[in-house]
Parts: C-alpha cells; sequence; structure tokens
C-alpha cells in the first residue's frame, strides 16, 4: 500500500487518502500554470542524517527528506551508461559520429531533487550533475541534454529542447517537450547517437 | 440497469475548473466541476432504463378552489396527456389530493402498467375528478411514498400539480413528509394561478431533486405535463450519488448544483466512508450536462506544499464509480497566482448572487419594504446583463422599470402584477452556463 510524505498508508495511490498529500508519481503541481516559487529561499539547515546544509526539501549529499523527516530510501538510484547499438543505427547508420569501439562503463547515482545531464568539453566548467566527458562524450549528446527530478518517491526523466532527443526504451520517437517519464527499474534512456544510460531503481523495501 | 457510452465506454466525464493557487494562510477552495452524461441528446428516446423498472405517479390538486375558472377541466386535460405519454410497461399510478389523498387509477392502492387499454381506463377515470375539500400536501406526498415503496421499479418520479398554499396539515408535517420521500423518489412540482406559495413548492422540490414552475394560464398545463412526463423517461440512468471525499480536518462548506438550475444539496449529505459524504443527484437522460460548485475549507499548508482538497466520484446505482474529478490546493507565496479567480467560479457565484438578489428583493417588495426591494432588484438586473442571462432579465423587466442595466439602475412597476412577480420568483434559480467562446462577461458588462 503506498504511504505518503506524512507517513499514512493511503489506498489511492495518487493522492494520500487521509491527509490528501501527493504521493509518488503525481502529477506536477505546476503543470500547465506558470511555475509557483518553492520553498526555496529558507535558509539552508543543517541536515538531520549527515548535518550538511539542506536548502529544499531532499539533502544534496545523503536524500534525507527534510520536511517528512525520514532517510534517503535505501540504496540510491543509478544509471548504468552503455554504447546502443540499436540506437546508432537509427540515429546514424553509417559514418560519424562513429560507434565507440571500445565500449565505454561509468555509473552516476541520483541525488538531491534535480540533476541535469550533458556533454562537456574537458576541461571547461559546467553546470551540469552529471557530465558526459572524454572517452563517454558522445558527440551527438547536448550540453543540456535531459533532466532526472525527483518526483515523490521516484523519478522522471524531461528532455531539455536538445538536438537529436531523448528516447525511452523502445519508443519509436523521442520525448515530446515538457513531458515527464517516470523511471522503472530496467528503463533504457536513449541519448546522443549511441548513448545508453540504463536505470537501477533500489528494491523497493 | 445502467449502460455505458458505446464510444467512450464510460457513462460520465468530469470536469474541474478552479484556480488551485492560495496564498499563504488561506484554507478556502472553490472549484466548479462539470458533470457529463454519455451520450447523443437527440437519442434520449432510446431510454436504457427497462420501462418496467419505471414508475410515474401524477398528483392531482383536486381542492375546493380548483373548481374556479379552468383550472380543473385544464389539470384533467394535463393528467391526461401525461398518461398519453407514458411509454407501455411503464409502471404508474394517478392520485388526487385535496384535504387527504385518494387513489384515481388503479383505485387499490398499487401501481398498475401502462398499455393502451390501461391508458384508456386511466382517463376515463381522470375525466370523472371534481373539487372538493382542502389541501393537504404531505397526505399526498405519503400516498406516493407508499405506492414507490411497493414497487419493484428503481427510475421513479412524480408530478405534483397545486393551485394552493398548504392548509390543512402544519408545515412541520409537510416537512416530515418531504424528508421520508427524499431519495424515494424524483418530483417535479408545478404551481397553477397565483394562490400558491413559490417557497413552499421550491422547497419540496429541491428537496425531490425535481424542478419548479409556475403555470400561470391553465391552457398551457396540458402540454407541460407531456414535457416532464418524456424528460423523466429520457433519464436513462437512475439514482446517480456524488461523493465527495475530503481530506483530514477539512470541512465541506457546500455542494451546490449550479447549472441548468441552483440547488443546494449541502444538508442533503451523508456519510458514506472514512471522510466521505454522498449527494443524490437522481437521474441522468443521455448527454445530460450539470454544473456544481463546490467549497471546502481545508487545513492550510505551507507555501510548496499541495494537497487534494477533494476528490469528486460519481458513483451509479449499483455502487460503481462511473469517473472522478481532483480539486487540488496548491499554497504560493505569488501573489499574481493566489489572486486569480477561476471564472467559472466566479461566473457561477454570480448567478448564485443573481437568485438571492431577486428572491430578497421580492420578498422586501411583498413586505412593503420599496428601498431595499429597489437595491436588490437593480443588482439582479446588473448581473443579469453582465451574465447575458436573458431570459431572467425579461423577467425583470416585467416587475421593474431598468434606467440603466450597467448599474443597475431601476423603479418598481407601481402595478407589476402577481403572476409576473411568482414567475419571476420561480425561475429566479434558473442560471445560464458560461459562454466558452467569450472570454469576458457578455452584454456589455465589465
Amino acid at each position: 500500500m503506498p504511504t505518503c510524505p506524512a507517513g499514512h498508508e493511503s489506498a489511492t495511490d495518487d493522492y494520500c487518502d487521509s491527509c490528501g498529500a501527493p504521493i509518488g508519481a503525481t502529477a506536477d503541481p505546476t503543470e500547465g500554470a506558470p511555475p509557483a516559487k518553492q520553498a526555496a529561499a529558507a535558509a539552508p539547515v543543517p541536515c538531520p542524517g549527515c548535518g550538511d546544509p539542506v536548502e529544499s526539501r531532499y539533502c544534496e549529499s545523503c536524500g534525507y527528506d527534510v520536511e517528512a523527516g525520514t532517510p534517503a530510501v535505501v540504496g540510491t538510484v543509478t544509471l548504468t551508461l552503455s554504447a546502443d547499438r540499436g540506437h546508432w543505427d537509427r540515429m546514424v547508420g553509417s559514418g560519424e559520429p562513429a560507434y565507440p569501439t571500445v565500449s565505454p562503463t561509468l555509473t552516476f547515482e541520483l541525488t538531491g531533487d534535480v540533476a541535469t545531464l550533458g556533454r562537456t568539453k574537458p576541461g571547461a566548467t559546467s553546470d551540469v550533475t552529471l557530465a558526459l566527458t572524454g572517452s563517454v562524450a558522445d558527440a551527438a549528446v547536448s550540453h543540456h541534454q535531459c533532466e532526472f527530478r525527483r518526483d515523490g518517491a521516484g523519478w522522471s526523466v524531461r528532455d531539455l529542447d536538445s538536438a537529436n532527443g531523448t528516447w525511452i526504451n523502445a519508443a519509436d520517437a523521442p520525448l515530446a517537450a515538457g513531458v515527464s517519464h517516470q523511471l522503472v527499474d530496467g528503463d533504457r534512456i536513449l541519448v546522443g547517437a549511441w548513448t545508453c544510460l540504463t536505470v537501477h531503481l533500489p528494491p523497493t523495501p | 440497469m445502467t449502460t455505458t457510452d458505446p464510444g467512450t465506454g464510460a457513462p460520465f466525464t468530469a470536469e474541474t475548473f478552479q484556480n488551485e493557487y492560495l496564498v499563504e494562510g488561506a484554507d478556502t477552495v472553490d472549484a466548479v466541476v462539470t458533470v457529463t452524461a454519455a451520450g447523443d441528446p437527440s437519442a434520449s428516446g432510446t431510454a436504457t432504463t427497462a420501462p418496467g423498472d419505471r414508475a410515474e405517479i401524477i398528483v392531482i390538486d383536486t381542492s375546493g378552489s380548483m373548481g374556479a375558472g379552468r383550472k380543473l377541466p385544464a389539470a384533467r386535460e394535463a393528467a391526461s396527456a401525461a398518461v398519453d405519454t407514458l411509454d407501455d410497461g411503464v409502471r404508474f399510478a394517478v392520485v388526487e389530493g385535496a384535504h387527504q389523498a385518494r387513489m384515481v387509477w388503479p383505485l387499490q392502492p398499487e401501481l398498475g402498467v401502462a398499455s393502451a387499454e390501461t391508458r384508456k381506463t386511466a382517463q376515463a377515470a381522470i375525466r370523472a375528478l371534481d373539487a372538493d375539500g382542502g389541501t393537504a400536501i404531505g397526505t399526498w406526498l405519503q400516498a406516493a411514498q407508499r405506492l414507490f415503496e411497493a414497487t419493484p421499479a428503481t427510475a421513479r418520479h412524480a408530478i405534483l400539480l397545486t393551485d394552493g398554499r398548504n392548509e390543512t396539515e402544519t408545515p412541520a408535517e409537510l416537512a416530515a413528509a418531504v424528508e421520508a420521500c427524499r431519495g424515494l423518489f424524483q418530483c417535479d412540482c408545478r404551481g397553477v394561478g397565483v394562490d400558491w406559495v413559490v417557497e413552499e413548492l421550491r422547497g419540496i422540490a429541491s428537496a425531490l431533486l425535481g424542478t419548479v414552475d409556475i403555470v400561470a394560464d391553465p391552457d398551457d398545463l396540458a402540454e407541460d405535463f407531456r414535457a416532464m412526463i418524456s424528460s423523466s423517461q429520457s433519464r436513462s440512468v437512475p439514482d446517480v450519488k456524488l461523493r465527495l471525499w475530503t481530506p483530514q480536518g477539512a470541512v465541506i462548506e457546500s455542494v451546490r448544483q449550479v447549472a441548468p438550475e441552483v440547488l443546494d444539496l449541502s444538508s442533503s449529505g451523508t456519510a458514506s466512508g472514512p471522510q466521505a459524504h454522498d449527494f443524490l443527484l437522481g437521474g441522468w437522460a443521455p448527454g445530460e450536462v450539470r454544473d456544481y460548485h463546490l467549497r471546502v475549507t481545508v487545513v492550510p499548508g505551507a507555501v510548496g506544499d499541495e494537497m487534494l482538497a477533494g476528490r469528486v466520484s460519481l458513483v451509479l446505482g449499483d455502487g460503481t464509480v462511473a469517473t472522478q474529478a481532483l480539486i487540488r490546493a496548491v499554497w504560493t507565496d505569488d501573489h499574481e497566482l493566489s489572486t486569480r479567480m477561476d471564472r467559472h467560479v466566479a461566473h457561477y457565484t454570480g448567478q448564485v448572487e443573481l437568485a438571492d438578489a431577486i428572491q430578497s428583493g421580492l420578498a422586501a417588495a411583498k413586505a412593503g419594504d420599496e428601498a431595499t426591494a429597489t437595491v436588490k432588484l437593480g443588482r439582479a438586473v446588473q448581473l443579469a446583463t453582465a451574465s447575458g442571462h436573458d431570459d431572467t432579465l425579461r423577467l425583470l423587466g416585467k416587475v421593474v422599470d431598468v434606467a440603466d442595466a450597467e448599474s443597475g439602475t431601476v423603479k418598481l412597476k407601481p402595478a407589476a402584477g402577481q403572476a409576473a412577480e411568482m414567475t419571476l420568483d420561480t425561475r429566479s434559480t434558473r442560471t445560464v452556463r458560461l459562454d466558452k467562446k467569450k472570454p469576458g462577461a457578455k452584454g456589455g458588462g465589465s
């Protein structure tokens, strides 16, 4: 049974059937309207979990949910990077950018509230949290490719108006502008010419 | 039994109109929920409730006063026309009411079944009706209640016609009779002539989810009765309920039907589960659209918080949930967001105020308070003009002389006539829907 941020067990999975708080994969409350200003202006407080300063709902360091007063979900969401031949065949087929000769491997962890993925030049300063550089810098990935956002208990991904789109699993079109995809375990996020990010969600307690 | 629309599969759709943004500390959430029944309204003749599952009772006032003028002959014709309109197989009865109720057809207190033959014998019995005695509407309702309680039919509807005020019983007796009928059947009420009391019939009709109207000219009765039976027979989905779930600490301030007419359902809610209340909506015809204005107060959240302030479910007779609409609250420190008023909520707030202004204006006029009557009816002209409510504006024009509609400057007509005032009063609860094509108020309003 889903549990709301206040800890109520709820028979409904969109909003808590006791207190009405949003549960998990709810629609973005700001959808279809100008964004409501979040309570971000509050001064940083020490995280009850690790002591690091926290400016928003979740601790950037350990994922502690300050508002609900609960530690981060056991285990973290990870993305493993690999090259996907099928995506390259669809996007490029032959020529440049070439399919990598050595299969790259890299693992990202999703922490905090928001994480952006993008390609960065070596040595250059970048504002993205998940930087693709060096051997994993697929030339067809945009500098601001896509954004991962904590969505209640889970995460969702949306495209940041990238040049070549963000594709989910076997979809035959990239994510449309403004559309978020709720991540489930085993999802494959395809970007650039060959980059594939496989989603690993922690086992639900 | 109910059916679903083959096109969409859902017998109902519901849509919420609201500004969910609240300023810090605000606790009142307003929303208009539009409920639409599936199906083509023009195909309403193909009712999906079987005729045998439908029951109709026609209650005709035969008190002494009905003997005056054309009233009784017109009532006989109207009852006869209503019987004529019944589909074969519908269970029905005709009851006459005076200081007590009496069966006209069938003679024994039970419902008969409509057929060419029974319609003819019922009409013969109706022709023999005579006027004599007092008016005790509560006893008429009790008679209808007993008949409906004994029938297996689930779609139950009555027509009640009277020409006078409830006299031979106390208001408390009438109120108790109305309460006993609530939820058992729907009842359309008609007043003929000008000697009946609008408030009395409106109370019965709104408790029993029916319409109320004045038939000033007895000769218009037959057409009206025919229309009421047709519209009842087109209601193919009986016994629909609106279920409103609210979060912990919330209070349901009001639940009002606001279109096609104002019907305050607030006091009729019954608890139906944890934090849930049910409001009876009666039967629905295919394609029918009704708007509801709901107001809930909740425990305010912090800036940035989101809360579900209400979950509206349409519940069918067999307990299945046909559709849902969500009412949300999001607290923000952005005043531009929180101060916007939703157009639908604003429109219907104005329509409810319009009905109140007419009723209190007419009551003041009756009590001889011309100053209050002029202000109230002036406000009504202003509201009706701004919302483009042409029907109400026309009825107001028979009671007041309008100097300037936009500012609501009016003068009471010296001899408006009781029929004009009663017509305006009776129809004051009818609303117009928001014109979706026009962004602002219609008719030169600001």
